[in-house]
């Protein structure tokens, strides 16, 4: 029973992980239709901001957990106004785009930092709080409250502000939004921002329990694909829901089932998933405009 | 006459001069109205007459505004179009053509006809053209300087001076007043102008930069490093190339590598095998274009798969690292083996841990592809025969949290846990994971990922209670010693943590030995009949040996010693050397 409470609260802090990054994916996608391949060096950019900003330069993590934040959300801004805008009704494009600016990423961030993993960056609250059999470390702890709370952040966002209207409709239908005065030129650039700000908070946050090495984008990427798609793409909180929804199926078939076999489980899912509901747990049959 | 009514009116937001509408053109907003319309009125598309549209600028995008709004809008190409200009009274003139088609029966003769009608404008699309040489437009500061006379406003997003002769002024389009009148170029231009001084800039270093062998130097020897350069596996093969390129850089700083009376500079080419198969047998191919025939590497086992076939068919000596069962077999007399597999020095070093910490029962984890399998089953058979009870345990490569993985671990509770051929940064998740979910038994590491990512995981020696792992090279060999301090000097850096670094340095010494004996660096047959017929020596390891006829059918494995290093109840031991047998 331990065992099962134990691996159930593994995947409710996989699962506000993912879905940190899912939500940032399927946001950029249901808003300007581009898959953005450099999402995950979001997290690997994040990542190494703190890295630099508490280690490098000996401020405290706080600081550089939000220093990570807004230097990815402004290189999301960059990335968008400089490279994205003008291909952005071109979906091929725009992938090329966004893979080529992470495989020069990565590059650069191995020659800055090297190919292995970093050392001396650990998150700064060590411990496990245990009660019986069950364990949760405090820095899961930590994360899982931060990421909670800005998933509740973004939904406020999207849902209760004039400004998430305006990004709803730019999803819904960006012909008509753009007749309304809503302007692409304004609302893409800062929701890439905002997407990349999550995937940037969750590396901060993230790579200092785990390992921090050039590579952790591919990984997180492919897993945003599966959330996203699981949750119906351009679906904020599809996405969501397939998050916790894959946090709790990696931790329960890689616990009782073992590493190999567990992914296998987790691909079945989907499969089905998609074969009974195609466009995904909340998304619609097909994105217009 | 009939009556007309007008009906289901419907308009976009007013915008302003320059404001949120700046970046549509007059087309897209109409077409909008206009779908918009059909959607709300349901009226077939085809059942439309006419569409009559106020338009007081046309510019090329629309030249034809009613014309090109039906047609965009989706309304069937028999809908005909108008554009109307009575200035400010173009929208009600609109109107009143509409209402007089209508009801004069100029349109069809059908029930119901509409006319749409709808004015339109767009201030920041519209091309000014004017003969006179200042600017009537309202909120322009002063006129022109340059002496022109005329000047357009040509897409929303500049405005260009045309017959200044060089001088062109930008400003910013829609926001009512020219900004510059200096001759501030456009970005197309600066972007121009960057481009071709970046490329000049370029080839200038370049040229700079290559470096043109001295007189004394006038051959060169080339030698391929082969490895995972990018990947979750670049650690292991950018430390094998620097092993690679320091033996290099110490034949070089002795005048060269000596062939047929001179002296020859030796190059290195390297090649990212991705850590794949495919990888490996691109590397393969390319540096047979570069004309290399002999390799140190590939470092893994799917890149030696692929490697292997295509340097046989081709020629190319090399030199693999990898663990695979058959790593080196008389099918392919090119591949040599680096170091040796945990079949050779595993039995001794498990009996050897056994021996000190006791435990009955080992948990083997690895990633789930040819390179952790196939060391996995060896590691198998190793404990098997010493005594212990295996189980094995493989996760998908490429996981970056192991909370499930610990927890299931704990779950099966072993008294050791051997941690195989996990990557440095997996070992470092792993071992921390293991200790937060309150692992308190044996901790091997046979796989060569050394001790540094243990260390880390568990967030330092004195959190560390029972480790044995192996050094591929012994760390605290004087040699080895000796070894890093000269890549220092040689270098100007600290020499790579990573095991493979030594292990790659010592081959490559071996092999550049070889290359001097045969003469030759082109010929991959002469290369490894001199490989098999000199002792293998190190400036500092001494004097090595070849083995592998029993175990693989071909003697073609360097005996460079291994070591075990061990960390008994919290206290570091130093690493000891351990001696493998030629044959």
């Amino acid at each position: 029973m331990e065992s099962a409470i134990s691996t159930g609260l593994i995947g409710l802090s996989l699962g506000s992980q993912y879905a940190m990054i899912a939500i940032g994916f399927t946001l950029i996608f249901g808003i300007m239709g581009v898959i953005n391949f450099m999402h995950g060096g979001g997290y690997v950019i994040g990542g190494y901001l703190a890295f630099a900003v508490s280690s490098g330069m000996g401020l405290p993590f706080p600081i550089a957990v939000i220093g990570a934040a807004i230097g990815t959300a402004l290189i999301g801004y960059l990335i968008e106004t400089f490279f994205v805008d003008k291909y952005v009704d071109d979906h091929n494009a725009t992938m090329l785009i966004t893979l080529g600016i992470y495989l020069v990423v990565t590059t650069v961030i191995i020659i800055i930092f090297g190919p292995e993993p970093v050392s001396g960056f650990s998150f700064p609250i060590s411990g496990v709080l245990r009660w019986g059999g069950l364990y949760f470390s405090y820095s899961n702890i930590v994360v899982l409250v931060i990421c909670t709370t800005t998933i509740v952040a973004v939904y406020s966002l999207i849902y209760r502000t004039r400004y998430g209207i305006a990004l709803r409709a730019m999803a819904d239908n960006r012909a008509i939004a753009t007749a309304q005065g809503i302007r692409p030129g304004r609302m893409f650039p800062v929701a890439f921002s905002l997407a990349m700000a999550l995937a940037g908070l969750t590396g901060a946050l993230v790579t200092p329990i785990l390992v921090l090495e050039p590579h952790l984008g591919e990984g997180q990427l492919l897993k945003a694909f599966i959330m996203v798609i699981l949750g119906g793409l351009g679906s904020v909180a599809g996405a969501t829901i397939a998050a916790f929804a894959v946090g709790a199926v990696e931790a329960y078939s890689s616990v009782y089932l073992g590493g190999s076999k567990g992914a296998l489980v987790l691909f079945i899912i989907v499969l089905v998933i998609l074969l009974v509901r195609p466009s995904g747990l909340l998304g619609r049959e097909a994105r217009k405009a | 006459m009939r009556e007309a009514y007008i009906c289901e009116p419907v308009r976009t937001p007013v915008g302003r001069f320059g404001g949120s509408f700046r970046e549509l053109i007059p087309a897209h907003l109409g077409a909008t109205v206009v779908r918009g319309l059909l959607e709300r009125t349901s009226i077939p598309p085809d059942a439309v007459d006419d569409v009559l549209f106020a338009q007081c600028y046309p510019s090329m995008d629309a030249p034809a505004l009613g014309r090109v709004v039906a047609l965009d809008a989706g309304l069937p190409i028999e809908v005909g179009g108008l554009q109307i200009d009575r200035r400010c009274g173009s929208g009600l003139q609109a109107i009143i053509y509409a209402l007089m088609q209508v009801e004069s029966g100029a349109s069809d003769e059908a029930d119901l006809k509409p006319d749409y009608d709808a004015s339109i404008e767009s201030l920041a699309c519209s091309a000014f053209s004017r003969s006179q040489r200042s600017i009537g437009v309202q909120q322009l500061p002063q006129p022109l300087p340059c002496g022109c006379d005329r000047w357009d406003l040509w897409r929303p997003k500049a405005i260009w001076v045309a017959g200044c002769g060089a001088k062109q002024a930008g400003a910013r389009a829609g926001e009512g007043h020219v900004t510059s009148w200096s001759g501030r170029t456009t970005m197309k231009d600066a972007w121009k102008r960057f481009r071709s001084i970046a490329l000049s800039v370029a080839v200038s270093l370049a040229t700079a930069l290559t470096p043109s062998p001295s007189a004394a130097q006038s051959c060169e020897v080339k030698i391929g490093a082969v490895g995972p350069l990018s990947g979750g596996a670049s650690g292991l093969g950018l430390s094998a190339a620097e092993g690679t390129k320091f033996a290099a850089a110490v034949v070089n700083a002795e005048g060269g590598l000596p062939i047929g009376g001179k002296r020859c500079l030796v190059r290195v080419v390297d090649f990212d095998a991705k850590y794949t198969p495919a990888g490996g047998a691109a590397a393969a191919n390319y540096l047979a274009s570069e004309n290399v025939r002999i390799t140190m590497g590939p470092v893994g086992s799917p890149e030696t798969t692929g490697f292997r076939p295509a340097a046989k068919r081709i020629g190319i000596v090399n030199f693999s690292s990898s663990y695979m069962r058959d790593v080196i077999t008389p099918e392919f007399p090119l591949t040599f083996h680096a170091l040796q597999a945990p079949v050779t020095w595993a039995p001794l070093l498990t009996k050897a841990a056994r021996d000190q910490f006791k435990f009955d029962t080992v948990l083997i984890v690895a990633p789930n592809d040819q390179g952790g399998t196939d060391a996995g089953k060896q590691f198998v058979q190793v404990y098997a025969a010493a005594g212990v009870k295996p189980l094995e345990e493989y996760y998908q490569r490429g996981t970056t949290n192991f909370a499930p993985l610990a927890a299931r671990i704990m779950n099966i509770n072993p008294q050791a846990i051997e941690i195989s051929t996990v990557p440095p940064g997996d070992g470092v998740i792993l071992v921390k994971q293991l200790m937060e979910a309150g692992y308190t038994g044996v901790i091997g590491a046979l796989g060569g990922v050394g001790l540094k990512s243990i260390v880390e995981g568990a967030g330092g020696v004195e959190n560390l209670k029972n480790v044995y792992w192996l050094e591929v090279s012994p760390v605290d060999h004087p040699g080895i010693v000796k070894l890093r301090a000269d890549y220092k000097a040689i270098m100007g850096k600290d020499a790579p943590d990573n095991p493979l670094f030594a292990v790659f340095a010592l081959a490559t010494e071996v092999a550049l030995k070889a290359v001097a004996n045969a003469g030759t660096d082109a010929d991959a047959e002469k290369i490894a009949d001199a490989l098999r017929s000199l002792t293998p020596e190190s400036r500092y390891m001494g004097k090595a040996g070849w083995r592998g006829k029993s175990l693989y059918g071909i003697n073609q494995e360097l005996t460079f010693p291994p070591g075990i290093g061990m960390i008994v109840n919290g206290e570091r031991k130093t690493v000891k050397t351990v001696e493998i047998p030629t044959e």
